[in-house]
């Protein structure tokens, strides 16, 4: 009865809660280099469940593809109240396809199941086994879950003929400590979190990557009879394997793609714009259909099946790229790269995992310019925005490989110059304004307008409107410049309503019509995780106002300036009988900023607020 | 023998829809219709979309053919992306796929059918898929498949798209099994033989629009199937199969009997007895929510407990039954969805199930937690539903028309008080935001639900969300009146009390002038400043009223120059009975100034055709939050 008594105080604590946490998550790793190298998993998981209406906390998917065994799927429910224990029939345990809408077709799945009658004030465990089929892709393991996690560990156990290489990375790293042992004769390491509360993602965030606590382990290599071999661990190994990859992808007769690429530089004179023309030529003609099979997730397909048939996935449109480039007498080369959802530098984790992505790039006039065509409308000369800020590993050659990193596309490249020309009424605005907008910014608003193209006049109208949609717009004309060295433009006529206030021979407006970042704000007590901007941005608007003749100007505004690490604003006003010019001038240097940054930025926003709210006021 | 010939004579009649689904083929030399000149900026176009299913049930049969053969002309580059890829696949329950073609026709006539071996096959649900190759604009795209699956009782057939569809054409042939079909207006049947036909013609692409039944309106056909003579899906089967005497899975009738005896019904008037025992059932019973396990109840007037969803239903038709108040079971489609069928039950459409008492003329909705005895759930106002009286001798299903609540049923009230810190810099706002009828129930609701089952931090999120979003607040206190469930019976307005400080200036200088951005201290309004055209009409979830009133104290040494911009008087010019309006009015007290706003929509419904006049009073709303009062620094 004491003990039970005993028990039952324990247990409280531990218990007290009503929201699903992880008592324990456990993976070790087997690495064994007898017979070859064989890499196997163990996952072990135990949950809490105080309320059962919280399905989602035990149904689980463990999600594999071809290159992973799932075996030995086992699991249990503990009912507390009486300590019933019912079993996971292997029957419910499901094989699933994962369905994403931008990949065609995938060996994507996972095991899906639902613990049996779970009640309120349940335990829930379950263990598989996950063995690597190939070992160049072992996983990578994270601590921190959606729910509370007491204790989070990853064991390496390999053998000592085997040299593993690993990285922690994320956030809360404090919280995990790390030992090395040896346990008959192998050599252990061991990761242990304790403590982690659950990951609540933001929206607008950096890569969650970049929080979450996780290590990222590979094998560097492992020794047999015969010698050592060398796996991962170093750039040099990576590229090695990646090379063995694409060294034979193109075996086919390339007659007609060469005589495609002749006739497409045959007007131009510089490496540029030969470069120019093919790249826009794969970003009109190509069509992104991606594969991820096996291999085929790897492993780029040959350039002339690429080109008859038209469409293909990143790989395949950069190879193709490639070799046109190649034809054309360009120093063109592969190129493996990570999204900026990958936040991990080659040095840091060189191993496959590091990348998720491959585009073509070629050395022109000594710059080194990247061409994704996955992007439609990505503008020629600048980086899609998924990899600016990232490093790229280029292909030289069989042994030669670099890895630079992709600049941002600067706030000028980015450019929105919008620019009023309206008159003052007795009440209202009415006139004309022109919108240029460049960069990725263009590239966003021609692939919106490609995906949306039933809501084409809504879109155009949004570029001026997103921030005052009392403005009323008909469009004059627009032209997307698909592939232009030109702005997407368009031309409007004007009207908004009820904006000038007549006071007893007073007028009185508000000289701004819109408001970009207006409501960018971030709230610092509550928001944990960094903003992704996307891209840095720089508005030129400018503002030319006909007033009656027969006012004068009682009060303008006092031009302002003001710049942080941030971003930089400028704010004129200048009266001339008759005519009234304002510009507004926003521009954001980074393409995201930390929780360090949110002062910083709010103090930016808090300006821009204070000088858009800014009023004229006339008398005659 | 003559036995053996009998039976193959039956075989090959019966079969022979089955066989000709099988031997679908397109045509080898396609003629497609010409695209009209008002596609031709379009940046494709759907040629036919035809969609056959047979489906054949019986002692050695089980299964459905499907056929699916679509033409679509690519105009621009754009669009190849979205049509190049074809996956066959219908219900997801595929056994095989019997034929898969696919082929380009390219302006210049020339066809190129797309080699089978193209074809990939997922490895799970083997569901066969193809791209097309070498797609440019001004190509046709055509393929065609059918697939053997097993039947489904019912399905949707959506044939509207955001681009135009100039043929959509639906054919059923059966065997053993009858169909029912719900069309949109724009089919028509006809028959060939045993096929029955649903055509329509020249669908305008797909909008989705605010407030407005986007679901039902899509261009789509529903059908569902049940075996030859055993339709149980018509009212005149389904309600007495389902609804004609209550029972329970997890308590017993003389539990059920002690828990009226219990409820102390006596020597009240049947309109307290139905609202005492609402009140009962909504404030201690919670429904057994997916993942939770229904168990066995002891004694149904022990407090808070938790009850299968079906058991509470049941058990208010079983209290009903037993206190011999008359009561009918009535189904609806929830408006938005589609129309309730007079004569049976369609799936997947969502059907409502609650119970009306004629007597009193109200609705009792088991289902919906939030919703108190009285009025049915604001989806079903103006719809037809039906009624079944299970107590009732001979035709015991009928229609029935549902009632529409009143604007002043529904009203959302703000009162005010505005004072403005001594640098203008932030402003401080006592504000009593009250709401009655359904946005008073769903407010009382999940403010209680989100203040027992969430952290204070989200608690203060829904309170900045629902009363004042728009504007950056700090809460420094609040607190809730009227909470209880029983205040919905009188339609007692819910009210949240809050004091709140603002992050931010609410003030512009200009000059010796000073703006006080005044209007924003209602709350968000929406409008409809960007959208000017309106393919569909206006429907609202409820009729409903407004009215605020802010009160501002001056701040010293100040005085009004100008609330002119306050003062708004829209009207749409409709049936006075109907129509909706936003009118606010201003005055100066002492050192107040106080605008009150009177609001109203008394229409669920507002044709196409009035839409500009209704964009109007939106816009007024939306105006108004962003008005500001003027005032001037005193002489």
């Amino acid at each position: 009865m004491k003990k039970l008594l005993l028990f039952f105080l324990c247990s409280l604590p531990l218990f007290a809660q009503d929201k699903t946490k992880i008592i324990y998550t456990k993976e070790t790793v087997f690495i064994k280099a007898d017979k070859g190298l064989s890499i196997e998993t163990v996952t072990q998981e135990k949950r809490h469940i105080p309320k059962s209406k919280e399905f989602e906390d035990y149904t689980v998917r463990i999600p594999y593809n071809n290159f992973n065994e799932i075996s030995d799927v086992k699991g249990y429910t503990l009912l507390l109240k009486n300590q019933k224990k019912i079993n996971l029939s292997a029957a419910y345990v499901s094989t699933n396809e994962i369905k994403r809408e931008d990949i065609f077709h995938s060996d994507f799945k996972f095991k899906h199941f639902v613990f049996p009658q779970v009640e309120d004030n349940s335990i829930v465990e379950y263990s598989y086994r996950n063995k690597f089929k190939e070992p160049r892709l072992v996983s990578q393991f994270n601590f921190q879950d959606r729910v509370l996690t007491e204790k989070a560990i990853l064991r390496i156990v390999c053998d000592p003929a085997v040299e593993i290489g690993y990285k922690l990375l994320g956030e809360n790293q404090d919280k995990i400590s790390f030992t090395q042992t040896t346990e008959e004769g192998r050599n252990v390491y061991t990761w242990e979190a304790k403590d982690l509360e659950a990951f609540k993602a933001e929206d607008r965030m950096i890569s969650r990557m970049h929080y979450l606590p996780h290590v990222i382990y590979f094998v560097k290599n492992y020794k047999t009879e015969t010698g050592t071999n060398e796996l991962m661990g170093t750039v040099d190994n990576l590229y090695k394997w990646y090379v063995s990859l694409t060294k034979n992808i193109n075996t086919k007769d390339q007659t007609e793609l060469k005589s495609k690429t002749l006739e497409l530089i045959k007007d131009k004179s510089s490496e540029l714009e030969k470069a120019k023309v093919i790249f826009q030529w794969v970003q009109k003609n190509l069509h992104y259909v991606a594969f991820e099979y096996g291999m085929g997730g790897f492993i780029p397909r040959d350039a002339v099946d690429v080109f008859s048939k038209k469409y293909g996935d990143c790989k395949d449109m950069a190879n193709l790229i490639n070799e046109m480039m190649h034809h054309a007498g360009l120093q063109s080369n592969l190129t493996w790269i990570g999204t900026r959802e990958k936040p991990y530098a080659y040095a840091d984790v060189p191993s496959p995992i590091v990348d998720n992505h491959m585009i073509a790039s070629a050395l022109i006039n000594g710059r080194r310019y990247y061409f994704d065509a996955t992007d439609r409308y990505c503008e020629f000369g600048y980086p899609s925005q998924m990899i600016q800020g990232k490093e790229a590993l280029v292909g030289i050659s069989e042994t030669e490989y670099r890895i630079e990193k992709v600049p941002a596309v600067s706030p000028s490249e980015n450019k929105s110059s919008i620019s009023f020309n309206l008159t003052l009424g007795e009440s209202d605005l009415s006139g004309s304004v022109t919108s240029e907008i460049s960069g990725i910014n263009k590239s966003d608003l021609l692939n919106q307008l490609s995906m949306y193209n039933s809501q084409e006049t809504e879109i155009w109208k949004s570029v001026i409107t997103r921030s005052n949609p009392k403005i009323d717009l008909s469009i004059t004309t627009s032209h997307r410049n698909e592939y232009a060295d030109l702005a997407a433009r368009a031309e409007y006529a004007l009207s908004l309503k009820d904006w000038v206030k007549n006071l007893n021979g007073k007028m009185l407006f508000k000289p701004m019509a819109i408001y970009p970042f207006s409501d960018a704000g971030v709230d610092d007590e509550k928001r944990k995780f960094g903003i992704d901007l996307r891209s840095t941005d720089d508005f030129q608007i400018t503002y030319h106002y006909s007033i009656p003749k027969e006012y004068k100007v009682e009060f303008l505004p006092e031009n302002f300036t003001f710049e942080n690490e941030l971003g930089k604003m400028a704010f004129t006003y200048k009266f001339e009988p008759g005519i009234v010019k304002v510009t507004q001038s926003v521009v954001l240097k980074k393409i995201d900023f930390g929780r360090n940054e949110f002062q910083s930025w709010n103090d930016f926003i808090k300006k821009l607020n204070k000088n858009y709210n800014q009023s004229i006021v006339f008398s005659k | 023998m003559k036995q053996i010939f009998t039976f193959l004579a039956v075989l090959i009649i019966a079969t022979a829809p089955a066989q000709e689904i099988k031997r679908y083929e397109w045509d080898a030399k396609p003629v497609f219709q010409e695209i009209p000149e008002q596609y031709k900026n379009e940046q494709a176009v759907v040629l036919f979309d035809k969609r056959w299913v047979h489906t054949r049930v019986g002692a050695y049969a089980f299964a459905t053919f499907n056929m699916n053969h679509f033409a679509v002309k690519i105009n621009t580059a754009d669009a190849i992306n979205k049509y190049n890829k074809v996956r066959a696949e219908d219900n997801g329950y595929i056994r095989t796929v019997r034929d898969f073609h696919a082929r380009i026709v390219k302006p210049t006539g020339e066809i190129k059918v797309l080699k089978p071996e193209s074809i990939v096959e997922t490895e799970v649900d083997k569901v066969k898929s193809i791209v097309f190759e070498g797609v440019e604009p001004g190509d046709i795209l055509e393929y065609y498949f059918i697939l053997k699956e097993n039947p489904t009782s019912s399905s949707v057939e959506i044939f509207q798209k955001e681009i135009p569809v100039l043929n959509a054409e639906f054919s059923i042939t059966k065997e053993g099994v009858e169909f029912n079909v719900s069309k949109h207006e724009l089919f028509t049947t006809s028959r060939e033989g045993s096929k029955m036909i649903y055509k329509a013609s020249d669908l305008k692409p797909y909008k989705e629009e605010k407030n407005s039944k986007n679901v039902k309106n899509i261009v789509k056909l529903i059908y569902n199937i049940h075996v030859s003579g055993q339709d149980n899906a018509q009212w005149t089967s389904f309600m007495p199969m389902v609804y004609k005497k209550p029972s329970f899975n997890y308590f017993k009738k003389n539990q059920a009997k002690a828990f009226i005896t219990n409820l102390h019904l006596e020597n009240l008037s049947t309109d307290e007895k139905v609202k005492k025992l609402d009140l009962y059932v909504k404030e201690n019973f919670d429904f057994v929510w997916k993942g939770e396990k229904a168990k066995k109840i002891t004694n149904l007037s022990a407090g808070k407990q938790k009850l299968a969803a079906s058991d509470v239903f049941d058990l208010y038709g079983f209290v009903l039954r037993e206190l011999k108040i008359p009561y009918e079971v009535v189904i609806c489609v929830d408006r938005f969805y589609g129309d309730t069928d007079s004569f049976r039950h369609v799936n997947p459409l969502p059907h409502e199930v609650m119970y009306f008492i004629p007597e009193t003329k109200k609705f009792i909705t088991p289902y919906e937690k939030y919703l108190s005895y009285g009025y049915p759930m604001y989806e079903l106002q103006t719809s037809k539903g039906v009624s079944y009286n299970p107590t009732a001798k001979g035709t015991n299903v009928f229609g029935i028309d549902f009632p529409v609540a009143p604007a002043d049923y529904t009203l959302s009230q703000t009162v005010n008080t505005v004072t403005l810190s001594e640098d203008f810099s932030s402003a401080t706002i006592d504000k009593k935001f009250s709401t009655t009828g359904y946005l008073g129930q769903i407010d009382r609701y999940y403010s209680k639900q989100i203040k027992e089952n969430e952290e204070e931090k989200d608690v203060i999120d829904y309170l900045k969300n629902r009363t004042i979003k728009d504007v950056d607040v700090k809460i420094l206190d609040y607190s809730y009146e009227n909470k209880d469930f029983k205040d919905n019976y009188t339609n007692t307005p819910f009210v949240i009390n809050l004091k709140l400080e603002t992050k931010e200036t609410i003030t512009e200088n200009a000059g010796n002038l000073l703006l006080v951005n005044l209007g924003k201290v209602i709350g968000k309004q929406n409008n409809l400043y960007q959208e000017n055209e309106r393919f569909s009409d206006v429907d609202l979830l409820y009729n409903k009223s407004y009215s605020h009133k802010i009160v501002l104290n001056i701040p010293e040494g100040y005085e009004v120059e100008s609330y002119k911009d306050l003062v708004i008087d829209r009207t749409m010019d409709y049936d006075s009975n109907k129509t909706c309006w936003f009118k606010s009015n201003v005055k100066v007290e002492g050192n107040q100034l106080i605008v009150e706003v009177d609001e109203k929509y008394q229409s669920l419904t507002y044709p196409k055709e009035s839409y500009q006049e209704y964009r109007k009073v939106v816009n007024a709303a939306a105006d108004f939050a962003k008005a500001a009062l003027i005032l001037k620094r005193k002489q």
